[in-house]
């Protein structure tokens, strides 16, 4: 009664470990399993069909059984491991053999729905959701081919699941094994995407996302077949794109289902804009403070207008308007969708109202502001979207020390930036769209 | 090592915070910028008037006038600078203003001097003032409050400039009066009651002084020879005939024999007839201003190799065949003498809106008819 004992040890200290027994023709079995994981009124069902089965099976050939539902004795610490990720054990007290079963669960996981963080016109409208299965199996129906394969591995104390996900003769295998051993060597507990940037060796300080979320399965599988790794983290609702790369700030794929005409002037406005969200800010703290003169003489008068009667320097100035709205976008974000709405009124317009007829700021920064804010959201991720956001006060900082001049010196500091990062070998910036090739190889 | 990194960045990052000296740079709200400078001579001392725009929130633009005094002209910007509270930024200087009289003593002194100064733009109209300077400026400030329409238009190419009056900026007049094979002439206005500025023809500058005007016709001759554009140019033929100009191309042709230097000057015109006499064809117009144009150019041309001077830059495209010390005798030994000879070609495009009836031919109706 050693198995018995443990259960009923661990059941002190869980109380929502459940044990119940059944007689079925003299034998007494245990039924195990967590209430809280499993559907035990669900599956009594099934485990007691599966007894009488086993019953009548014994007596009769042996050569159905599938090798995982065989009666046998497993080791405890296997058995325990099988309770906490969801199964049932079925004990036979008499021949001390358990059976491993898998039940039905609780419904602990949300059906798949609309994406939300990417918003998209025309294009599959599908999202992941936080249950990898159900993400490759999203994946599987959108590329119905024996070329797909899942590699699986898991990780740490969490035992968290990650499966990475195969395309034959396109991925790079030696890649995604190598990368799934950085993941499994990790010492440490993988918690967030951070973790797996540290597994795999990447500054924590880059203002470049390495490693990019996509919320879209038709996304994910185009990323897929350009060779990029997509893997799945379990219970975060985003598939993992390795190999983030410059094209996929301009790009993404459910934009071919526009007219092409219409898509390259896209690509155009979104280059616009990236210009616009970088450069704008700091071309007015340069203009305004250090080189006035490369403006013309009516555009310096009106500005110098509006400027009569604030107090700061350009610097200050935007510095300060910059940070109310990150302030606004942060609280946006943290805010129920109900009062987020008011935040946008609130700060958009009545602080912006006010703070130009307080004289603080002066009505063309608003425009600047205004413009660059807009310009930002333009970019296809959000995670893009961040760099830009940081990239714009390292411009904005030396176009205050050098004007025009710094201005020039911060986009070379940030192209020279971009042009060095690579992950392992391929490089962030890269004109080819199919195929990935590390350059070390 | 990796500690040794940081601490490089942060020093690197402190000195360029700490010497870039963005502290010293002042926001465009405490400067003032002035859009015209006036440079005028008071009993041996430099008189310099400048306009300023001054603009307050929710209030009609004013332009407002300061002058200093001194014996140089940085002297008197000096002088200037001091009366006022803001920062002068000369960067936004758009028109420099001499006084006539100024231009007969010489201006050499006074553009090498501007052309000098590291906050002064070369790109500044510059143009000669018959009045008194004050006054100018005084006209100047208060037509624009009272009309309220962008004042010095009349010098610039976008806004309000015609081919009768030549557009000069201040880097041409530099070269003008130091290039060996190239002069300038610049405009000589005044300002008027109305909102027209009166117009004196050009003031054609040698070595830095006045030697003599040329009329709004010559001005016109002079910048159709020389590569500006002629879009929407009247030319009067006669009392009663008028064409426009659409187009026209300028060829320099020069041969050498010997001493003498043979230029032609072929021109095409591709004009409109814009206004004509009943009885003239078309042939009878594009006759007559041939024998026009060149007749003027010729005269025009003469005039000027009479004085020395050569503001349609001649000597420009012949210098490549003389040696540095011959070019210094240019224009008073070897321009004098280049027999120049003009050729005109029109073409006229098109009648206006009507035809032109003495240009057809109505045998054939006349024919038709009768049959």
């Amino acid at each position: 009664m050693d198995f018995i004992n443990q259960i009923e040890d661990i059941k002190q200290k869980n109380k929502d470990l459940q044990m119940k027994s059944i007689m079925i023709n003299g034998i007494s079995y245990d039924i195990v399993g967590f209430e809280s994981l499993v559907d035990f009124s669900a599956t009594w069902e099934i485990v007691e069909m599966l007894i009488r089965n086993e019953e009548e099976k014994s007596s009769e050939t042996a050569g159905f059984h599938s090798k995982n539902t065989s009666w046998k004795k497993i080791e405890f610490s296997k058995q325990i491991q099988a309770l906490y990720e969801g199964k049932v054990i079925i004990w036979n007290r008499t021949e001390e053999v358990s059976l491993i079963v898998d039940p039905v669960s609780q419904p602990l996981y949300r059906s798949i729905e609309v994406p939300v963080n990417e918003s998209i016109i025309y294009g599959a409208k599908d999202a992941f959701t936080e249950n990898s299965h159900q993400n490759i199996g999203l994946l599987r129906s959108k590329y119905q081919s024996k070329d797909i394969e899942v590699l699986t591995t898991q990780h740490g104390k969490r035992n968290r699941r990650f499966s990475f996900l195969i395309l034959k003769g396109t991925t790079d295998e030696k890649m995604v094994e190598m990368v799934k051993k950085k993941i499994e060597d990790y010492p440490n507990e993988i918690k967030q995407v951070k973790d797996i940037h540290v597994a795999f060796g990447f500054s924590k300080f880059s203002l470049i996302t390495r490693i990019s979320s996509t919320e879209l399965p038709e996304n994910a599988m185009e990323y897929i077949e350009q060779g990029k790794i997509v893997f799945f983290m379990d219970g975060y609702p985003f598939a993992l794109v390795l190999f983030n790369t410059v094209f996929d700030v301009f790009k993404q794929p459910s934009d071919s289902n526009y007219l092409s005409v219409f898509v390259y002037s896209l690509y155009v406005l979104r280059i616009v804009g990236i210009m616009i969200a970088m450069l704008l800010p700091g071309l007015y703290v340069a203009l305004i403070t250090i080189n006035p003169e490369m403006l013309k003489i009516q555009l310096a008068l009106s500005i110098t207008e509006s400027r009569q009667f604030v107090p700061y320097s350009a610097f200050i100035e935007i510095i300060i308007m910059l940070l109310l709205i990150e302030l606004i976008t942060e609280a946006a974000v943290r805010l129920p969708l109900s009062i987020s709405n008011t935040i946008g009124v609130v700060g958009g317009i009545i602080l912006g109202q006010a703070i130009v007829e307080a004289s603080l700021v002066s009505g063309v920064l608003i425009i600047i502001i205004a413009a660059t804010t807009i310009a930002n959201g333009i970019i296809i991720n959000f995670e893009n979207g961040i760099t830009l956001r940081l990239m714009k006060y390292i411009i904005v900082i030396f176009s205050a020390l050098f004007g025009i001049l710094g201005h020039v010196i911060g986009l070379v500091v940030l192209c020279s930036y971009i042009a060095r990062i690579t992950s392992f070998g391929v490089p962030y910036v890269r004109w080819k769209k199919e195929g990935i090739q590390s350059e070390n190889q | 090592m990796k500690h040794n990194y940081w601490k490089k960045i942060i020093i690197a990052l402190f000195i360029v915070v700490f010497l870039s000296g963005c502290w010293d740079s002042r926001d465009i709200n405490y400067r003032s910028m002035p859009i015209l400078m006036g440079v005028t001579k008071d009993e041996e001392l430099f008189h310099v008037y400048m306009i300023i725009p001054v603009s307050v929130v929710s209030e009609q633009r004013n332009l407002a006038k300061v002058d200093g005094k001194g014996a140089t002209i940085v002297d008197a910007i000096e002088q200037l600078k001091k009366k006022i509270e803001t920062t002068i930024d000369l960067e936004h200087i758009g028109y420099i203003v001499f006084d006539e009289e100024l231009g007969k003593q010489g201006i050499e002194k006074m553009v090498k001097t501007f052309m000098r100064m590291r906050d002064m733009p070369s790109t500044p109209s510059v143009a000669f003032v018959k009045e008194d300077m004050n006054d100018y400026i005084e006209m100047m400030i208060s037509t624009f409050e009272e009309v309220g329409v962008p004042i010095f238009g009349f010098l610039e190419k976008q806004t309000g400039w015609e081919i009768y009056n030549p557009e000069v900026s201040l880097w041409e007049v530099y070269r003008g009066i130091y290039s060996y094979t190239t002069d300038i002439a610049i405009p000589i206005i005044s300002s008027n009651q109305d909102l027209a500025t009166g117009y004196f023809g050009a003031a054609v500058l040698k070595e830095g002084k006045i030697i003599d005007t040329l009329s709004s016709m010559e001005v016109m001759l002079m910048n159709l020879l020389n590569n500006e554009n002629v879009i929407k140019t009247f030319v009067n033929i006669n009392d009663t005939t008028n064409v426009e100009l659409v187009d026209r191309s300028v060829e320099y042709d020069y041969s050498f024999k010997g001493e003498e230097i043979d230029l032609t000057i072929k021109v095409e015109f591709i004009m409109i007839v814009s206004e004509a006499d009943d009885h003239l064809t078309g042939e009878d117009i594009q006759k007559k201003f041939e024998e026009k144009m060149k007749k003027d150019m010729l005269q025009m041309i003469k005039k000027l190799q009479d004085k020395h001077v050569d503001v349609l830059g001649i000597g420009n495209r012949m210098r490549k065949n003389y040696t540095n010390a011959e070019l210094e005798k240019f224009l008073d030994e070897i321009y004098p003498n280049i027999n120049v000879d003009v050729e005109v070609n029109a073409v006229i495009e098109n009648n206006g809106k009507i035809r032109n009836l003495n240009n057809d031919d109505f045998e054939d109706w006349d024919q038709q008819k009768q049959d």
